[in-house]
């Protein structure tokens, strides 16, 4: 026990001047009882609660000690725990006649579920995870009720030692897959990680990388969904988005409203997204491979219009295409980071102006509006965010590729990001892969649960 | 550092690429879109060849009969070397990715075809669907003429020939590609539809035929529709079809025609013919009530249609024209040697034509 002390005394030095350390002395019992919390971290209302007032209710030591004990949160420090690690997570230390107790009196943050904006849905969930680790596994066992489901606890980070949790289903998890990201997450060396796409930049090995390779979603309906296909989530405190594992291609491009939609509503959404996808990559890098390369392969009617409305311009094409591909994410980016209320201002002037004043100042013909227009509104069609920007990255390539090859160079571009996709791996699995625990497989209710 | 060095290169090129684009690189508005060509046969010895090019001048806005154009000629030994030095006249460069039409006059298409089209099939940006077609007066007078309804220049030829825009019987639609091969092929000829540019439009409803390498003689208006109802094609329209006092007009939903070369042991050779007919009765002088009516009018109307489809044929094979190809289906009875090529030339001018007729009359037409 002397060593016990010796580390408070120590940690005692350590923060004394720290305005939120605290030590309460008194005596009770005919013994002098201190209570060490940190202030900031704890909430004060229930160490009156839990831990005071019992105190003046019991007239032995004996009975206290089995109250606190009682406690679900409370347990009997032996010296080989580290006190100072407990305080820093929110833990009331109580030292009574040479035994410490450490008492979870955890001031909870932002445990309210937060309503679901990065991925909404129409007729789906309408809340989404909330900030509080805590929380967020109480909303997914809540989604997700199975006594299969296991949860483990750990810290990442060196300094900010947030908490996160992996979440699976003892029966559908695949082996090799929870076995890898529990490799990953042990191997983790990072100082700081406070948001899920963080330790997903931490957890893969590539550095320059443009596609995701596991989930981020806000939603607790998917990541029920996704537990039940035997992928692994990983919860992180602080951040109201979880991590799913492995995830292929075609899942970022599911919505959840694919779920409660009707079968033919559902494909022709799916049809929706996915030609939206190709016009977003392709149609910038397209139009200047047919205005200065192969005007041959458009009609010739179109292909005069499009020489008339060019006529004007001084620039050659894919000049003009990056230069309208640059105001529309100038765009994007300036209502990203505008308070909401002057949002709307900001694209109502960069759309009338960029629209309307370029194509009549001549910089940019008509054709190449329309064509921002599609690209920009189809790239928003992408349900999942990480997956949207990663698409309005990867067309850039092609751009390139098109304004020194042409079509060839079109063509050529797409299959080299074809060959880069189909060589991606997200924790082993292939990211290509078709219909990895999509809308077949989920709707189906198998009578054996381990395939 | 290396890396430092490296961005500042990326930075350099992006920059770079943007002032200097470079001469590969092409515009699609610094671009001479050659709409259509024309082929005349110049008086001058030296140079026979003369060749007048259609340029569109595009226009952001495009409205009926505003189709702006440019008309350049030139004359010389061929047509290549006119095309490189009418390259002089202009200040941008020719595309003929969209060269759809091409016109002849008929003294450049009377002889040597195969010649005068191999510029043509060489280029690699001229299309095989190339229209092709014998401009009247000349090919000149055919690329100068003005559309009313044009919105786009040389648009409306292309229009009128692609059969699914235009069903009128009376054009016959030869491209490229298919004239070639009857060009170069034994037992089956090559025709051209004959353009006439008229006021503010173009009339196109005769088609010369050739015969031996050689430009024979136009059809007129009648035989160059029920050839090109033999051929096959997606035109149809109606058929008048006199029967005594009345006047029958038959609009015809579907027409099959067979034609097949028999050669029957002992007797002498004879094409048989086999229309079959559809169609629904659109104008007629008399009243028609009764289905009895109606079969005795069919076939009436199938005597009147084989009669004239056999005139037609008769007029062609007077020619030694093969349009229909009946040269490559006696091929492919006999064999396709040279011997029999030289048979096929000594029989076909004198071989018996069948013709039947089964016309099917569906209704009245619509009676309120």
């Amino acid at each position: 026990m002397e060593e016990l002390q010796k580390e408070i005394n120590c940690v005692k030095e350590k923060y004394d001047n720290n305005p939120d350390f605290k030590v309460h002395r008194f005596e009770y019992f005919e013994k002098k009882i201190a209570l060490i919390y940190m202030k900031s971290l704890c909430n004060e209302a229930q160490i009156k609660k839990d831990i005071i007032e019992p105190l003046l209710l019991c007239e032995k030591q004996g009975k206290y000690l089995l109250h606190l004990l009682s406690m679900p949160s409370c347990q009997h420090i032996n010296a080989s725990d580290d006190v100072e690690k407990l305080l820093l997570q929110g833990n009331a230390l109580i030292a009574l006649s040479g035994e410490i107790y450490s008492v979870d009196v955890r001031k909870p943050t932002n445990d309210q579920p937060l309503d679901a904006t990065v991925e909404q849905t129409v007729q789906g969930a309408q809340k989404g995870l909330s900030e509080d680790l805590t929380m967020n596994m109480t909303l997914v066992r809540n989604r997700y009720p199975s006594k299969q489901l296991k949860i483990e606890q750990q810290t990442v980070g060196t300094l900010s030692k947030t908490r996160i949790a992996i979440l699976y289903d003892v029966d559908y998890v695949q082996e090799d897959v929870l076995d890898e990201v529990k490799k990953k997450i042990s191997g983790l060396k990072a100082d700081i990680i406070q948001a899920a796409g963080q330790l997903h930049n931490y957890m893969t090995k590539e550095k320059y990388r443009i596609f995701p390779t596991m989930m981020i979603t806000e939603r607790p309906d998917r990541l029920a969904l996704n537990l039940s296909q035997g992928k692994v989530v990983i919860l992180m405190n602080g951040t109201p988005f979880g991590l799913v594992a492995p995830a292929v291609f075609f899942d970022f491009l599911s919505s959840m409203d694919d779920k409660t939609l009707p079968y033919w509503v559902t494909r022709l959404l799916i049809l929706l997204r996915y030609v939206g996808l190709l016009i977003t990559i392709i149609l910038p890098s397209l139009y200047i491979a047919i205005t200065s390369y192969n005007p041959e392969i458009v009609r010739s009617q179109l292909a005069l219009t499009i020489a008339g409305s060019r006529a004007g311009v001084p620039y050659p094409s894919f000049f003009e295409v990056l230069f309208m591909m640059f105001a529309v994410e100038l765009l994007v980016e300036s209502s990203l980071r505008l308070p909401k209320t002057i949002g709307p201002t900001a694209t109502t002037v960069g759309g009338l102006i960029l629209g309307q004043a370029a194509q009549q100042a001549q910089l940019v013909s008509s054709i190449m509006i329309i064509i921002t227009a599609f690209v920009a509104i189809s790239n928003f069609t992408i349900p999942i965010n990480a997956m949207s920007f990663a698409v309005r990255c990867a067309r850039y390539p092609l751009i390139v590729f098109a304004s020194f090859f042409g079509i060839v160079g079109v063509v050529a571009g797409l299959i080299l990001l074809l060959c880069h996709l189909s060589d991606l791996r997200s924790f082993g699995k292939p990211y290509l892969k078709m219909y990895w625990g999509t809308t077949d497989k989920m709707s189906k209710v198998r009578e054996s649960r381990k395939e | 550092m290396k890396r430092a060095c490296f961005i500042f290169l990326l930075c350099e090129l992006l920059f770079l690429c943007t002032i200097l684009a470079g001469c590969a690189f092409r515009d699609i508005d610094k671009r001479f879109f050659v709409v259509a060509m024309g082929i005349d046969k110049s008086n001058d010895e030296k140079r026979p060849y003369d060749v007048t090019l259609k340029l569109a001048i595009p226009s952001p806005e495009i409205r009926p009969g505003k189709a702006n154009f440019q008309i350049i000629s030139e004359k010389a030994d061929s047509i290549p070397e006119a095309v490189r030095v009418m390259k002089s006249k202009v200040d941008k460069e020719f595309d003929f990715g969209h060269c759809r039409m091409v016109v002849f006059d008929e003294k450049t298409i009377r002889k040597n075809q195969g010649f005068t089209i191999n510029w043509f099939l060489r280029r690699r940006d001229i299309q095989g669907i190339t229209y092709l077609g014998i401009g009247k007066p000349s090919a000149r007078d055919v690329l100068k003429a003005r559309v009313q309804s044009e919105r786009l220049p040389g648009n409306a030829l292309i229009l009128s020939f692609d059969p699914t825009t235009n069903t009128s019987p009376y054009i016959m639609t030869s491209m490229l590609n298919d004239f070639y091969m009857r060009v170069r092929e034994d037992g089956i000829d090559p025709y051209l539809p004959i353009i006439e540019p008229i006021k503010g439009s173009y009339n196109i409803s005769k088609v010369a035929l050739f015969a031996k390498g050689t430009l024979k003689a136009d059809l007129t208006r009648d035989e160059t529709r029920i050839l090109n109802e033999l051929m096959s094609t997606d035109r149809r329209g109606q058929i008048n079809v006199a029967s005594g006092g009345n006047q029958l007009f038959v609009n015809v939903d579907d027409l099959k025609s067979g034609i097949q070369v028999m050669l029957p042991k002992g007797e002498k050779p004879y094409i048989d013919v086999h229309l079959d007919i559809k169609g629904f009765i659109e104008g007629s002088g008399e009243k028609l009530a009764t289905d009895q009516e109606l079969k005795r009018y069919e076939k009436i109307a199938g005597a009147t249609i084989s009669k004239r489809v056999k005139r037609v044929l008769k007029t062609i094979q007077k020619m030694e024209a093969d349009p229909l190809g009946l040269g490559l289906r006696y091929q492919a009875k006999m064999g396709a040697t040279e011997q029999q090529t030289k048979d096929w030339e000594r029989i076909y001018p004198n071989m018996d034509i069948r013709v039947h007729t089964d016309l099917k009359i569906k209704g009245t037409g619509t009676m309120y």
